[in-house]
């Protein structure tokens, strides 16, 4: 608990100690540098106005989180695959004249941290084609990175043809700017023993991405 | 930060009244001065706050109610009129946030769904012939989530678009071109049926391929309006197929989903369909961060 304030020595007609006063006054001085705490301030005293988000420098002044929603899609340069051939027609995905093999990093956001938890969502659908596959099953896989670590991956990765994907994970942060990045990998080509992959038909496809990023505050 | 860094008065020295003022005027001073460094370590908390602390504005959950509730719905519902997702009783399953809410910019929404697959029906063929079941794209069941202020109008939720007519390769399809702004709210469930060789007219059971082997899936949508805002207070499910995967053909190629239902017949001329059970649903709003 901090110094109370009080009214101190000296008093009129009191003969004024030097220790006493010394001890008075460094109480008030240990207590305005950097001793504060919650007994000097008032109850309810932190209200809307303070709760109010700053748009000039673009974050909230409340003291329970700090958030952020970011959409994004797959990697337009990778989005290749153009026919609209009855019996052809796939979305523009991939296809291995475009992607070799590896991490692709589809999007990043930074948040201006507090110490505290990072809570990471990310959503979205993915579209593996087996249409003409020599070499079946593929395996799509999405990673969440923190400032490039690692910190969700798909374990297993998506084989399906289609479905939905959704990562969750948390991790302590420190205050701070902190990226989180969103990356994907796909099986590079295969054979069959007889017939290679070919290059120029579709692959992998995703949309619908979105990341929530939530900094819970200590 | 403020910091007084005057020195004790000496024993056996005249106070003088000068000397005694300044040490005053210094904490005056330095009062001006304070921020966070003068303040202790996690000495702000719920005590201070203007019983606001809650970082939840509403919450809700629905449910299809009975565990062993079931639906099939069939390729009868075209996306242009998607079925909703029902529940217990045969009534559509809605999610009532239980009054109407408003979404101020920079507040999160979040909604979440689960459901369960337990049966797509197909005749015994599994080689379909005809131009329409061409679908490098996939076959797919497509599901996304609507919302309403009053419970009869609905809408589909931002970022998530809406089918309309469109042509490709010479055909006219209703499809739902996809952007950044157009399936946030979309969950593709894979068709047993797919088909595997360009241009042979071949489709194989591919996923899943039997009434035992159940599917689960599930996703999440996600709001948080900068600068717009927005009132809600219910959620739908609703769904459509069959869907498959196009592109346009330009260069670079524009992605849509296309609607197939209207035209998809098994080999015995029956529509394909598919049954759900244990569907979930669920929201949480959070204030403005």
């Amino acid at each position: 608990m901090s110094y109370i304030w009080k009214e101190g020595e000296p008093r009129a007609n009191n003969v004024v100690d030097v220790d006493g006063f010394n001890s008075e006054y460094n109480a008030y001085k240990s207590m305005l540098n950097g001793g504060l705490d919650r007994d000097n301030l008032p109850q309810t005293s932190i209200g809307n106005a303070e709760f109010v988000y700053d748009s000039n420098t673009a974050r909230t002044s409340t003291p329970f989180y700090r958030a952020d929603i970011h959409h994004f899609e797959m990697n337009s340069d990778y989005r290749v695959y153009s026919n609209s051939t009855l019996g052809q027609h796939s979305f523009a995905n991939t296809t291995y004249a475009a992607y070799n093999s590896g991490w692709i990093e589809a999007a990043s956001e930074t948040l201006q941290c507090k110490e505290g938890m990072l809570q990471i969502e990310a959503r979205g659908w993915v579209h593996l084609s087996i249409a003409t596959a020599a070499y079946y099953p593929r395996v799509a896989k999405f990673q969440v990175t923190v400032d490039n670590v690692p910190l969700i991956e798909t374990v297993g990765g998506y084989i399906a043809p289609i479905g939905a994907f959704y990562l969750v994970g948390s991790t302590p942060v420190a205050e701070g700017t902190v990226r989180v990045g969103f990356r994907w990998k796909y099986s590079p080509s295969g054979a069959d023993g007889t017939n290679n992959d070919a290059v120029g038909y579709p692959q992998l496809f995703f949309a619908g991405t979105s990341m929530s990023i939530l900094n819970r505050f200590r | 930060m403020a910091s007084i860094l005057n020195s004790n008065f000496v024993a056996g020295e005249t106070a003088e009244v000068a000397a005694t003022n300044t040490k005053f005027t210094d904490v005056q001073t330095q009062t001006g001065q304070l921020n966070d460094e003068n303040v202790r370590s996690e000495s702000i908390d719920l005590w201070h706050m203007d019983a606001t602390a809650s970082m939840v504005v509403a919450s809700a959950s629905q449910n299809t109610e009975a565990p062993g509730y079931t639906k099939t719905y069939t390729t009868g519902a075209h996306a242009l009129s998607p079925l909703v997702l029902q529940k217990n009783g045969n009534v559509d399953m809605v999610l009532d946030m239980g009054s109407l809410q408003t979404l101020e910019q920079y507040d999160v929404l979040r909604v979440y769904w689960n459901l369960e697959v337990t049966a797509q029906v197909l005749s015994t063929g599994n080689v379909y012939s005809g131009s329409v079941y061409e679908a490098a794209g996939g076959l797919f069941w497509g599901v996304w989530l609507q919302w309403s202020t009053n419970g009869s109008t609905w809408t589909d939720v931002p970022n998530q678009g809406s089918f309309s007519g469109t042509t490709i390769g010479g055909v006219a399809y209703n499809t739902l071109q996809v952007s950044n702004t157009t399936t946030k709210a979309f969950t593709p469930i894979p068709h047993v049926a797919m088909y595997t060789d360009i241009g042979n007219h071949d489709i194989v059971y591919r996923y899943p391929h039997n009434a035992n082997e159940l599917y689960t899936t599930g996703s999440a949508w996600f709001l948080r309006p900068t600068p717009s805002t927005h009132t809600y207070r219910y959620f739908r499910l609703v769904l459509a197929g069959l869907l498959t995967g196009m592109n346009n053909g330009a260069s670079p190629p524009v992605s849509h989903i296309a609607d197939i239902g209207p035209a998809f017949l098994d080999p015995q001329g029956t529509d394909a369909s598919i049954t759900l059970r244990r569907c979930y649903l669920a929201a949480m709003h959070l204030k403005g961060a």
